[in-house]
């Protein structure tokens, strides 16, 4: 799809640095993050260690209830306690303003702020206090009754659909968050016909961003207006809610992401921990906070979505991908919020990386009162990459062919459209495979015997790089919005609404513009991610950040620069394209008379135009069809990166326990903007792949209630769990990306999970189909085979729930 | 309940009224002011909130104010001395061996108390040493790397010394 | 974390903490790196409890001396850490430095103790079983006097210790013989993480050979019961006999079918079963591999 505003940008572009003229750009240590000394210093400031004068702080009071509905509540004693400033319950937001993610599908909000009648998981907050310090207001919490009457808890999601199942939220609905469909070409023609078929059962569990900030906010009410510093990776969506929950107009509220401690998609949706403090705020003149407690943001926030799998498939017998029809079943938990974006996104990874023309894929979320399910890094992408490409060496296996040329021969090459209209622009998945393979000695893979104890495996993924969708609605579907400001003082001022929520954004920001501009790092000073401050930014998820605040930062300099650069080609007789711009000074290459400082050219500028300054403003937006997001039909995102993994394990056949010995990690993700950085995306993705794979559960009792809230009970790996991990960035230049780069953050978590997963199949001898595999699951496997034979492992109960699941209600 | 106790706190001497249920991070960021330790878990199963004892790295979230008295107490606040970054600073800078941050000060404490007691660490034994600190963004292969780089360059600085 | 109301006293001397203690009674808890005992004081509180009494502060509590000819002394107040990371412990005696290490984090084992660990009397705990298996024997001080309590009878019950807290009485030193020429000693723990994690289980063996044939034996065995304790019919079966491979599987089957762990969160009984048979074998390998010439 060709970009509509290439024209409209195209002077502004003209004058963009060629890449060949990169000092910055691409050079892994010619910078370091500008946030680096505040971290490492201790002196950064997140929002816990925001400190006003006079401040309260707000406790929450939680459902211990999975499914109930509240009859009563009774603060008498919780008031009693000196210090205590106020309470608050669900009749004081205004009825009917619930909490959800995209704007455009507000019907689909369905968190009150808290809750007025019915509780549906264990931590839903029904209630909260506010007193002069976090220990009274913790012992109040715990004064407030709140009287109950119990019902039947939903935690299974094929049960939930079933028509005798109690309904969650709304009556009559199958208990469906919201369902999707994807069709293209003549998948029953092609099953019948074709040489192999075959049908596959998986099963992902539920796991946690774990970010090691827990969440919480600050507000503070003045001047008719909220502050509110808060833990978010959208200040602007974060905005909405907000107003929207507390029933006030947006000009009234505005938010401040201060430094984030790790989102990972945990930090998208609004919670009651943001909304009460401010209800407070206004109550009580005083600025109050609310930080979570660990085990409040295991129960409270959002988890990844645990997925049930049917894959059919099918090829001929020489290996060619000709038909995948399959079934996702997501467990939802108790609320949408930014979890409705999962089904779509389960159906479009699945078919990636590979070409694939006939499809029939459906995908459901039911509700159940598990915890709410929302965006996490790898967005649906790990889930369905570890099925899938477990799936792609089962079919392997069953043709006779070598996994790594099954792949090869079905990849998506450059430039491909898939069936439903996803454009791919450049793709390097060969290559990454190839490297990943070569480096893990996938040749001589014969030398760890199946079942053995050792073994190695393969996978392959992709993702959307800069995922359109705007969440707000914004106009032609703008995404991302930046203003940059020149100084004749020698430096520039860049206002960003990226959300830097650690994966170093404001460093990207800062570099493109002082690469534009032929400055220092240092001379170019960022503001960021402040409602008041910065313009509109849609928030760090779907890897959009790079891609799509990059180019709007690049389109925002541009036009600065075209401007500072029109005066002086005018000034002196030629095109701006022939002036450079390099180490503080703007210049005509080999003129010595034309070659002014930064500061004479803004102070010239300036003194042409009354005084005027350089200011410039950009923008970009994913110019797809609009109802891609609800047809599916179209393309989804600007640009597509691609990944591979390669595992070496050991596992320890009495005991099931899995050591990761080696691990290599091909991603293609355009021009690196910084390879340091990406490497770092990288090994924090491979980290979150082996926790996925090997540790990460949450585990519930038939109540729903969560038992293992906490890192004591939740583990993830340590730094000596983790392997040495070799990284090859399979880079080309992306004709739509900034600088050519594409994303390196979320899709690079996609492949981890499943590479490991075919190492440890590889090295039992089994078909492990199901998450995580922990040493007792993987013993019990190999007991079982030992006395039975029985070499195919998990998600037994699924054959017949997924024939048991009601029909799809009818699209409206 | 307070209690007065005395210790020192980044190399000055401190008097101060503590309530006796409060936890040294709660005391350090509450009371002193002082943020840069952060709350993670608050059982001691992160290590966000590492803090020099005497020396040596230990959780303040499983520490009482009270245990202070009559102890030195180094936070990260304390460690760039003289406007000069410490190398184990200096290193996590260069070697981007930071995403996020919230980790990163504890990781910096076990670090360096790591570096006191064993000043030419094995890999092996740097991955031990910060074990204790959970960090969800790096893999920590950089940390690593900028432990070991920062490990050399104290050991070259005191050859030179020498 | 926000803890409820309660006094803190730091004691100077054994005699001031063990007066406070029996006119205190249950109203008292005492800790020394209290990286268990501050977990749980909201759970203390709310059971009534309104004191913590602080021994880190008594001075002379952490030996930690090796005596020739008798064998490992460790104090009260002696860190884990100091104890993994001692050249003589890891020279004498290595299983008693990895069981120390596999204590948290080096950061809980800077304030932790060993005593503190058994005290908490964890079934699980990681210090227990090595103890139990080199037959270490327990220092209880109190104004009545000293008595000295074998490791075996150091547990009596589920998360109970043989120091009586309204008698004052405090644990104040662990013995540790010394292995002689021809025994040897290990421990392994099994959990799911390398470091920070507890225990699903753990066993330390200890042997004694007499050239080929097994003088004596100790097994001991963490999460396999509701205390640490030894699998003393694995050990009848072993001792005096002609160490060979099939033994050694025999004696580990025998091991874990003589347990009676319990399911969790961590593990199934069912697993621990088998691990405890699995790691039962692995210890007695290693203890007799690492035997002192």
């Amino acid at each position: 799809m060709a970009i509509m505003s290439k024209e409209y940008y195209a002077d502004i572009e003209s004058v963009y640095k060629k890449p060949e003229d990169y000092e910055l750009a691409g050079k892994g240590n010619a910078y370091i993050r500008i946030d680096a000394e505040a971290k490492v210093t201790g002196s950064a400031v997140y929002t816990d260690d925001v400190d006003l004068p006079g401040m309260y702080y707000c406790k929450l009071v939680h459902s211990p209830y999975a499914h109930a509905l509240i009859k009563s509540i009774d603060f008498s004693e919780a008031l009693k306690l000196p210090g205590v400033k106020g309470v608050l319950t669900g009749a004081d937001f205004p009825e009917g303003h619930n909490l959800g993610n995209p704007e455009a599908f507000k019907e689909l909000a369905d968190k009150e702020p808290l809750c007025r009648k019915k509780v549906r998981m264990v931590g839903d907050e029904v209630a909260a206090v506010c007193a002069t310090t976090e220990e009274i207001a913790t012992q109040a919490a715990a004064l407030v009754k709140v009287e109950y009457e119990v019902l039947e808890p939903v935690l299974d999601p094929f049960y939930s659909m079933q028509p005798d199942a109690p309904a969650i939220h709304y009556p009559g609905t199958s208990n469906l968050s919201i369902f999707t469909t994807m069709k293209a070409g003549d998948p029953d023609k092609v099953f019948a016909e074709a040489d192999y078929t075959d049908k596959h059962y998986y099963r992902t569990q539920q796991m946690v961003h774990a970010a090691i900030e827990p969440h919480g906010a600050v507000a503070k009410y003045e001047n008719n207006e909220w502050t509110v510093w808060t833990t978010t990776q959208g200040a602007y969506v974060s905005r909405y809610w907000i107003a929207w929950g507390l029933g006030v107009p947006e000009s009234q509220v505005r938010v401040i992401k201060p430094m984030l401690g790790g989102g990972f998609g945990g930090k998208l949706d609004v919670f009651a921990h943001e909304l009460c403090p401010c209800k407070f705020a206004q109550m009580t003149g005083h600025p109050v906070k609310c930080i979570l407690k660990r085990d409040e943001v295991f129960m409270c926030t959002r988890t990844r979505h645990p997925i049930s799998f049917e894959i059919e498939s099918a090829f001929t017998k020489e290996g060619k991908l000709l038909a995948k029809r399959c079934k996702h079943i997501l467990d939802g938990g108790a609320y949408g919020g930014s979890g409705i974006a999962a089904n779509t996104l389960s159906l479009i990874c699945a078919t990636f990386p590979y070409k694939v023309e006939n499809i029939d894929m459906t995908a459901r979320r039911p509700y159940t009162n598990h915890p709410a399910s929302g965006a996490m890094r790898g967005y649906s992408a790990c889930q369905v990459h570890f099925a899938h490409e477990i799936h792609m060496d089962e079919v392997a296996n069953a043709l006779g062919i070598d996994p790594l040329e099954l792949r090869r021969m079905n990849e998506i090459t450059p430039y491909y459209t898939g069936p439903t209209g996803l454009e791919f622009t450049s793709c390097k998945f060969d290559e990454c495979m190839v490297a990943v393979a070569d480096y893990i000695d996938w040749k001589h893979r014969d030398r760890y015997p199946i079942g053995s104890g050792q073994g190695v495996g393969l996978s392959g993924s992709g993702f959307m790089s800069g995922t359109g969708f705007p969440v707000l609605v914004t106009p032609h579907y703008c995404s991302s919005s930046t203003i940059v400001r020149l100084n004749r003082e020698g430096y520039a001022v860049v206002f960003s609404g990226a959300n830097d929520i650690g994966q170093g954004c404001d460093t990207v920001m800062t570099m493109i513009v002082a690469e534009e501009l032929g400055l220092r790092m240092d001379e170019v000073k960022l503001v960021q991610s402040d409602t008041t401050a910065t313009p509109w930014d849609a928030g760090s998820f779907g890897s959009r950040v790079t891609f799509l605040g990059g180019n709007a930062c690049r389109r925002a300099v541009g036009d600065a620069k075209f401007k500072l650069l029109s005066h002086w080609a005018e000034e002196w007789g030629c095109k701006p394209q022939d002036i450079t711009m390099k180490d503080h000074r703007v210049f005509i290459k080999g003129d010595p008379e034309k070659n002014i400082s930064y500061n004479e050219a803004c102070f010239g500028y300036e003194e042409k135009n009354f005084g005027r300054c350089v200011a410039g403003v950009g923008s970009f937006a994913h110019e797809g069809d609009k109802d891609i997001y609800v047809k599916n039909v179209g393309n989804y995102a600007t640009a597509y990166s691609f990944s591979a993994s390669a595992a070496k394990v050991t596992v320890d056949m009495e005991t099931g326990a899995v050591t990761l010995d080696d691990f290599a990690f091909g991603h293609d993700c355009g021009r690196p903007l910084n390879i340091r950085a990406v490497e770092g995306q990288i090994e924090g993705s491979v980290l979150l792949g082996f926790g996925f794979t090997c540790y990460e559960e949450c585990v519930y009792d038939k109540d729903g209630k969560h038992l293992n809230p906490s890192f004591r009970d939740y583990h993830f790996p340590t730094a000596l769990d983790m392997p040495k991990i070799k990284t090859f960035v399979c880079s080309e230049y992306d004709p739509e990306g900034p600088m050519g780069a594409k994303e390196a953050g979320e899709g690079s978590t996609a492949p981890v999970g499943s590479a490991i997963g075919n190492a440890i199949n590889y090295a039992t001898g089994l078909t492990l189909k199901e998450l995580p595999i922990t040493p007792e699951k993987l013993w019990r496997a190999l007991r079982e085979h030992e006395k039975t034979g029985k070499t195919v492992f998990g998600a037994e109960d699924l054959p017949e729930k997924f024939a048991n699941m009601p029909p799809l209600p009818a699209r409206d | 309940m307070k209690k007065i106790i005395h210790f020192t706190l980044n190399g000055e001497p401190v008097e101060a009224l503590a309530p006796v249920n409060m936890t040294m991070v709660d005391f350090l960021r509450k009371e002193m002011h002082l943020t840069g330790t952060k709350r993670g878990c608050e059982e001691g199963e992160c290590g966000a909130c590492t803090i020099l004892l005497d020396g040596r790295a230990v959780p303040s979230c499983i520490m009482l104010a009270m245990e202070a008295d009559g102890h030195e107490i180094t936070t990260i606040e304390g460690v760039k001395k003289n406007g000069v970054l410490h190398p184990v600073q200096q290193e996590f800078m260069d070697k981007w061996a930071l995403q996020c941050g919230f980790c990163t000060p504890g990781m910096i404490m076990s670090a360096l108390s790591l570096l006191n007691e064993n000043p030419n660490p094995t890999e092996e034994e740097i991955r031990d040493g910060i074990a204790g600190n959970l960090c969800r963004c790096t893999g920590y292969v950089k940390i690593v790397e900028a432990i070991d780089c920062a490990a050399k360059k104290l050991a070259k600085a005191k050859e030179a010394e020498a | 974390m926000a803890l409820p109301e309660f006094d803190y006293i730091a004691a100077k001397s054994l005699e001031e903490a063990s007066q406070l203690m029996v006119s205190m009674g249950s109203e008292c808890v005492v800790m020394s790196g209290g990286t268990d005992v501050i977990l749980q004081i909201p759970k203390n509180v709310a059971k009534g409890m309104k004191t913590v009494i602080d021994l880190k502060t008594i001075p002379g509590l952490t030996r930690l001396d090796f005596v020739d000819g008798e064998g490992l002394y460790v104090g009260a107040n002696t860190k884990l850490f100091d104890i993994q990371s001692s050249p003589v412990v890891l020279d004498k005696m290595p299983a008693v430095a990895q069981a120390a290490h596999y204590v948290g984090s080096n950061q809980v084992r800077r304030k932790g103790t060993m005593v503190g660990s058994i005290c908490n009397a964890s079934p699980t705990g990681d210090c227990g079983a090595i103890l139990l298996a080199m037959n270490a024997k327990v220092k209880i001080q109190s104004s009545e006097g000293t008595r000295e309590v074998a490791m075996d009878d150091f547990w009596p019950g589920f998360k109970k210790i043989a120091a009586d807290k309204k008698k004052g009485e405090l644990v104040t030193e662990i013995f540790i013989p010394e292995l002689k020429s021809g025994e040897g000693s290990a421990y392994f723990k099994h959990a799911v993480r390398k470091a920070m994690d507890l225990a699903i289980i753990g066993v330390a063996a200890w042997v004694k050979m007499d050239g080929k044939k097994v003088a004596d034996c100790r097994i001991a065995v963490a999460g396999g019961d509701v205390t640490i304790v030894r699998g003393k019919k694995a050990e009848e079966m072993i001792i005096g006999r002609e160490l060979t491979d099939e033994l050694i599987e025999k004696v580990a089957e025998q091991a874990s079918a003589e347990m009676n762990p319990r399911s969790s969160l961590r593990a199934s009984a069912e697993y621990r079963y088998d691990m405890i048979r699995v790691y039962t074998k692995r210890a007695i390998n290693k203890a007799v591999e690492t035997m002192k010439a």
